[in-house]
């Protein structure tokens, strides 16, 4: 899909960090486009997550600027920023092990509730409409995941494939204009991975969502990434369509050493 | 409409389990209840703040001292004069209505305690912040040893005796209904979803900082409701009663009810204030109470380290009259 608009969704201008004397990320520019699937790669280290931790105010940029829809988003919380309508995935999983699937949602989507804290303990008339409504979205958003049989189910229960998918379904219950996944197919197998991608793919159009994806899995990359970056020792490297970044002599250097050139 | 029949029909239950009750058991087992009831108070709000958000709280003697000298200082030393301005009401109303204040005031001062130990929760977790709390009972009880005006060390008494069945059964009735309901909500769940894993609360757009907060506040505000109960029961407040000891006792309780469950923390509140007068009726063996209930407490952990209920709870809202949400199809 071509960028639909001239405005950037995102943009991430000179942003640096540093850990004590290492540069985790340097420099580092990104403008994504409203409708856009962006892939973000790298060895090891590179770090890829440091990225997705600035963008989403887990750490705070030493330097550089980000904005979302024009908005700064420097110095805000990550609540805030996920209010303002951009979520994530984690790389390790991170559900709410003890709670149910159901329930996993259900609390992405709390940004949405009005009802105060003590309307929500007299549960009134308004409280309990909002919460049929939401109920009633989280069931749709379950279903659209085939995780509605499962609704019940003790989340760190789920096989690791389901996991994965309930933390996307997750992400997407606190309403975002961008998903940030960080290795959705980590530890999938080929035929999972084959799945993800479509799943991504579809999501994307059905939610009009702009991803960007962190991946390790070559295949999965280069297969629905429309542009890519690629990252080394926090610096970009590379950037461009996928096949233009498979003959990139930097990137083929950065992931089998200075020989296999 | 139904609800409000329900409370007023609640409300007449609690009045004539007042007035005949002590009537029909004996006074012994009326100390029992009291006893039970301010206990389920204490380790329901713990629960909120140790099992449901999962903040080691070890300060909740601290916020039931708080709650229980100040609404004692106000029955004290206002509570004449504010019973003398009520004089057109009934004796019976004007003192009750003077405890309800004394129940607000309460409740409310140790809230505000619980604001201030809210705040470093932001910054500690764990054992840490265990630590912290339990500097702040002992904070709490030291300060109330060096104050003249509220019976220092000697102890406070001359507590006016306001506490009646009513009071305690709605009280507890009503921690209860309002922890539990608010579990049950969406605010509970980013209670829990705090619990369970902060970084992945943030960034599903949980205030964390907010619900550890009001965490403290709202389980603080009931502790303090439980140490004027307390104070106006037993006409006396003693800062030795309100040690880390009395906070280990509430711990002990919801861990043993299982953390996360209130039907729990309410059984094993009732089971651990009865077990040791239970066991003053052994006979023979009866000098050897509190070992018995410390190895069957060893024994419980050791087959059931989840507690007796785990995070398990009764859908009791099968018989509840009201209707339930119903899911939109």
């Amino acid at each position: 899909m071509p960028p639909t608009s001239s405005e950037p969704l995102l943009e991430l201008t000179r942003t640096s960090i540093n850990f004590g004397g290492l540069k985790a990320v340097d420099s580092f520019n990104l403008k994504l486009f409203p409708g856009e699937l962006v892939g973000l790669i790298g060895p090891n280290g590179a770090g890829k997550t440091t990225v997705f931790n600035l963008i989403t105010g887990v750490y705070r940029p030493t330097e550089g600027e980000i904005r979302f829809c024009g908005k700064v988003l420097d110095g805000k919380k990550p609540y805030q920023i996920t209010a303002c309508g951009l979520a994530r995935t984690f790389q390790n999983i991170r559900l709410f092990g003890n709670l149910t699937v159901e329930d996993n949602v259900k609390i992405a989507c709390h940004l949405h509730y009005q009802t105060s804290l003590f309307g929500s303990v007299w549960k009134g008339k308004k409280y309990r409409e909002e919460e049929a409504r939401q109920h009633a979205k989280i069931e749709a958003l379950l279903d659209l995941f085939g995780l509605k049989p499962l609704c019940k189910e003790i989340a760190s229960g789920l096989p690791y494939g389901q996991q994965r998918k309930l933390e996307i379904a997750r992400a997407l219950a606190t309403d975002p204009q961008l998903l940030l996944l960080d290795e959705p197919a980590a530890g999938a197998n080929p035929q999972e991975s084959r799945e993800l991608m479509d799943l991504i793919r579809w999501i994307r159009d059905k939610f009009k969502l702009t991803i960007l994806l962190i991946e390790h899995d070559m295949q999965v990359v280069m297969g629905i990434c429309e542009r890519i970056l690629v990252l080394d020792y926090g610096v970009t490297i590379a950037e461009g369509k996928p096949e233009e970044i498979r003959k990139n002599p930097k990137v083929i250097e950065a992931y089998l050493g200075e020989e296999a050139v | 409409m139904k609800r409000l029949l329900v409370f007023i029909g609640l409300f007449v239950l609690t009045l004539l389990a007042n007035r005949f009750l002590p009537e029909v058991i004996d006074s012994y087992y009326v100390h029992l209840l009291t006893l039970s009831c301010i206990n389920i108070i204490l380790a329901v709000s713990l629960n909120l703040i140790n099992g449901t958000t999962g903040q080691f709280s070890l300060g909740h003697a601290g916020f039931m001292a708080v709650g229980g000298y100040s609404s004692a200082t106000l029955t004290y030393y206002l509570g004449p004069k504010l019973i003398l301005a009520f004089d057109f009401l009934p004796a019976v109303l004007a003192k009750n209505f003077v405890f309800l204040l004394a129940l607000l005031g309460g409740g409310l001062s140790a809230a505000i305690l619980g604001l201030l130990v809210g705040i470093p929760s932001l910054r500690l977790r764990g054992d840490y912040l265990a630590i912290v709390t339990l500097g702040m009972g002992e904070i709490v009880r030291v300060l109330i040893l060096n104050v003249e005006k509220i019976g220092g060390a000697r102890g406070f008494s001359g507590i006016p005796a306001y506490t009646s069945l009513f009071w305690i059964i709605s009280l507890t009735a009503l921690t209860i209904a309002a922890v539990t309901s608010l579990t049950n909500s969406s605010h509970g769940r980013a209670f829990l979803s705090v619990r369970e894993d902060e970084i992945a609360a943030e960034a599903m757009g949980i205030n964390t900082t907010y619900y550890k907060v009001t965490a403290f506040v709202v389980g603080a505000f009931f502790a303090g409701v439980a140490g004027c109960l307390f104070g106006h029961y037993l006409q006396l407040l003693h800062p030795n009663s309100f040690t880390f000891i009395k906070s280990f006792e509430i711990i002990i309780m919801i861990i043993v009810g299982g953390l996360g469950s209130i039907f729990g923390s309410v059984i094993a509140a009732v089971i651990l204030t009865l077990l040791p007068e239970a066991l003053r009726y052994l006979g023979p063996v009866k000098d050897w109470r509190m070992v018995i209930y410390s190895v069957a407490l060893i024994v419980l952990m050791l087959t059931r380290p989840q507690g007796l209920f785990g995070a398990w709870q009764p859908d009791f809202r099968r018989w509840w009259p009201f209707k339930k949400p119903q899911p939109v199809s």
